[in-house]
């Protein structure tokens, strides 16, 4: 187990409850998608694997090591994060984009400048050419389409050679087709570079289409959790009707 | 599968996938022959109906060398894969192991960008052609243009090769192509066609070639073989393969590695760099025609400092409430010097934006009173009008109300010429007037850099206002300017520590005051 996530609760000052006891494991290697509408905790959920949430009770587990403040520098060496609006440093181009994933191992005054190591510069490369963007490596990224600003997002998260990617929500800000391209690219690239892969989803059909396993959200619960060949969407409207939960986007020739 | 041997072989197999893109460029017949030849041993071609074949002849062993087209980086890139790669071929007159998909379109075509593409007829090779199909999907799919929906496009026409494909849009069968740059430079080079004939309107990344390969597991000695007698070939023999003749075959691990340095640019381009020396040779020369003398500055004029700052102090605040009441002069100078400025701004500022101004000549007129009152310094102006109108606050209000006024028009005219004009199109679709749309859309747009503007203005005309009672306009810095004269240095540092003091609080206020409203 990668990853190992047990009675996992977080309440915000506002008294929004975001996770009630969330339990989870997720096997090396694995694709999975949290599936969830707004609201349900899977944002929550995710950010607290890396740190980024303090949840207030529960304990999360990577490679049976207990996730605290002393371990969290570790993990985040071996995490890398996508996020719905990209997070690109827009006035920067997209080679220097991916090489602030290498900052926390580089020269402190050199990176200051600008200034990389060959090696580090193949690397990134190496990533662009992965996400086929290598010949828009000097490109600006505010120059660059949606799709191919994700793809950069996705560039930058892998260069660490992580072992843990978390995905939040990342094709939300693009149109259906482009989507699409952007999934086959995580689910290529995790099966190339051997990544896990959690990716939050609120489209059911993105979620049947891509995962290897989809674990659904609702409420800060864990209402479904099943590898995908066992789903269908008429399966996973009816738990979600259930729950009484709506925002989840099903494909409108099913409704 | 147990280790191969040279000694166990009689004969060795390659099996060919077929080419999707060029069938009739896959020629490896001189390739083994050479290495028969060197080998000792019959190499024989077997070329298979499809790629599974292949794949199946390698790994069941079946077969000892390949070739599996575009598949084979596909297949290749797993690491339980039985066949490595050990060269790629170099096509002729090409320096690179890569060719790229390419659209092109007639030269009198109007289709400019890869987007115009869609409801056109295309010209489109099989599904199991690169850079025929496989790679211009994925180059649409970026541009929202879905191939595998015949909807996307008027046409589209199932070609064989790429030759047919260049062929059919330059004949006019068709709009666009995706095709083989090797195809389309061989065909360029043989004359086929004529480069003014068509356009490139776009064209993919870098698609490696397809590699031969060997099998993982073949003996060492003979892999070793093999791969230095192919990539030596094309020192002995005309080398060919898929794509017809090869210019050379080298190393894909190799050549990936430089392909990829070859990306490689220096952090700083030399633009930088040459900008980065002008600034220090011209700050240099200003330096030393100025005859900045730092050294000097920290030794004598320190010594000079220190006698005055000692000479000013204690502050003499013997007539504090005297110099309180000209502190609120200076104040009430500048809040009526702003208030005159932003009155006046607030015509003359619609007036000089681009988007709201009625006609070009009165924008023109607005921007050039703007720039004129921009460029007389204050205190010009209240040298002037001291002499016109008198001592007094009045010079000191007109100066600075005047003289902001160019800035605050301009700084006004700026954020109405930045507002989204989408909601004031949408207010305007409904029948509202000008001014209508004026006031409910470029109004609530432009309030928050309104209101940040005038608290700045007001700032700096308070700093202003003390200096203009130097020139006689009345205020704190008539005071300053006579306690110097008599070197009456304690109250110079007096007032100094007052308008300090005033200063620091109307900072205080303004950034409160922009907290609650921006």
């Amino acid at each position: 187990m990668i990853l190992e996530i047990k009675g996992l609760r977080k309440t915000f000052d506002d008294g929004t409850k975001a996770l009630q006891g969330v339990d989870l494991s997720v096997k090396l290697g694995e694709f999975v998608v949290i599936l969830g509408s707004s609201g349900s905790g899977k944002t929550t959920l995710l950010r607290s694997i890396n740190g980024l949430v303090n949840p207030e009770a529960g304990e999360i587990k990577f490679f049976d090591r207990v996730i605290s403040s002393a371990t969290l520098p570790d993990l985040r060496k071996e995490t890398g994060m996508v996020f719905q609006d990209f997070n690109l440093v827009n006035n920067l181009s997209s080679l220097n984009n991916v090489l602030t994933g290498l900052l926390d191992s580089s020269n402190s005054f050199m990176s200051m400048l600008y200034l990389f190591s060959r090696e580090q510069k193949i690397q990134a490369l190496k990533c662009l050419e992965m996400v086929g963007l290598l010949d828009k490596a000097y490109s600006r990224v505010d120059k660059l389409s949606g799709g191919q600003k994700q793809r950069v997002g996705i560039a930058r998260a892998i260069i660490k050679n992580p072992t843990l990617l978390l995905a939040d929500e990342p094709v939300a800000s693009l149109d259906p087709m482009i989507s699409g391209s952007i999934m086959t690219l995580l689910r290529n690239i995790g099966h190339k570079i051997g990544l896990t892969v959690i990716c939050n989803l609120h489209q059911v059909d993105i979620a049947l289409k891509y995962s290897d396993r989809i674990v659904g959200l609702s409420g800060g619960r864990i209402v479904l959790d099943a590898p995908t060949k066992d789903l269908d969407e008429e399966y996973i409207r009816k738990i979600y009707q259930g729950h009484g939960s709506s925002g989840l986007f099903f494909n409108e020739d099913d409704t | 599968m147990s280790s191969s041997n040279l000694k166990f072989f009689n004969s060795l197999i390659m099996a060919v996938a077929p080419g999707g893109d060029n069938l009739e460029g896959l020629d490896f017949q001189q390739l083994t022959s050479y290495l028969s030849d060197k080998i000792g041993i019959p190499v024989k071609l077997k070329y298979c109906k499809d790629y599974n074949e292949a794949m199946t002849m390698l790994s069941d062993g079946t077969a000892q060398i390949g070739w599996l087209g575009a598949y084979a980086y596909q297949k290749l890139e797993s690491d339980n894969s039985p066949v490595v790669a050990f060269a790629v071929g170099v096509p002729k007159g090409k320096n690179v192991p890569f060719y790229r998909s390419k659209f092109i379109v007639r030269s009198d075509s109007n289709i400019q960008i890869l987007e115009d593409v869609r409801n056109k007829t295309i010209a489109l090779g099989d599904v199991y052609s690169t850079s025929g199909y496989e790679v211009p999907r994925r180059e649409l799919l970026e541009v929202g243009i879905n191939l595998q929906n015949e909807g996307s496009f008027k046409a589209i026409i199932n070609v064989a090769n790429h030759d047919e494909a260049i062929r059919s849009v330059i004949e006019g069968t068709a709009d666009v192509a995706p095709v083989s740059s090797i195809n389309l430079e061989l065909m360029i080079a043989n004359r086929t066609i004529n480069t003014k004939d068509f356009r490139i309107i776009h064209q993919s990344p870098n698609i490696p070639g397809a590699p031969l390969v060997y099998l993982r597991n073949l003996e060492p000695n003979l892999k070793e073989q093999i791969k230095s007698l192919v990539l030596d070939a094309h020192n002995h023999i005309d080398v060919s393969g898929y794509g017809g003749h090869m210019d050379r075959y080298v190393d894909p691990v190799e050549s990936h590695r430089e392909y990829i340095e070859s990306y490689l640019r220096p952090q700083w381009t030399w633009r930088t760099i040459i900008g980065i020396l002008a600034f220090i040779v011209i700050y240099t020369l200003i330096a030393i025609d100025l005859e900045v003398d730092i050294a000097q500055l920290l030794s004598d004029s320190f010594l000079y400092m220190k006698d005055i700052l000692g000479r000013m102090w204690p502050p003499d605040f013997s007539n504090f409430s005297h110099l309180m009441l000209a502190m609120l002069e200076t104040v009430e100078i500048a809040m009526l010097g702003t208030l005159l400025a932003i009155t006046l701004s607030i015509p003359i500022g619609l007036l000089s934006a681009r988007n709201i101004a009625p006609n070009y000549p009165i924008y023109l007129i607005a921007r050039t009173i703007t720039v004129f009152f921009r460029a007389i310094p204050e205190f010009i102006m209240a040298m002037i009008l001291v002499i016109a109108i008198g001592f007094g606050a009045m010079p000191g209000v007109i100066a600075l109300g005047f003289h902001t006024m160019g800035f605050l028009a301009k700084f006004y005219a700026e954020s109405i010429e930045h507002v989204n004009e989408e909601p004031m199109k949408a207010i305007e679709s409904m029948g509202a007037s000008k001014w209508q749309v004026i006031a409910f859309s470029v109004v609530p747009q432009v309030i928050p850099s309104f209101i940040g503007n005038n608290l700045y203005i007001l700032d700096r005309n308070i700093r202003m206002a003390t200096m203009l009672g130097i020139v006689g306009a009345g205020g704190i810095g008539y005071e300053l300017q006579s306690s110097f004269r008599m070197f009456e240095y304690p109250r110079v540092s007096a007032i100094i520590i007052v308008i300090f003091l005033t200063i620091f609080v109307i900072d205080m206020l303004s950034s409160y005051i922009r907290s609650k409203v921006l």
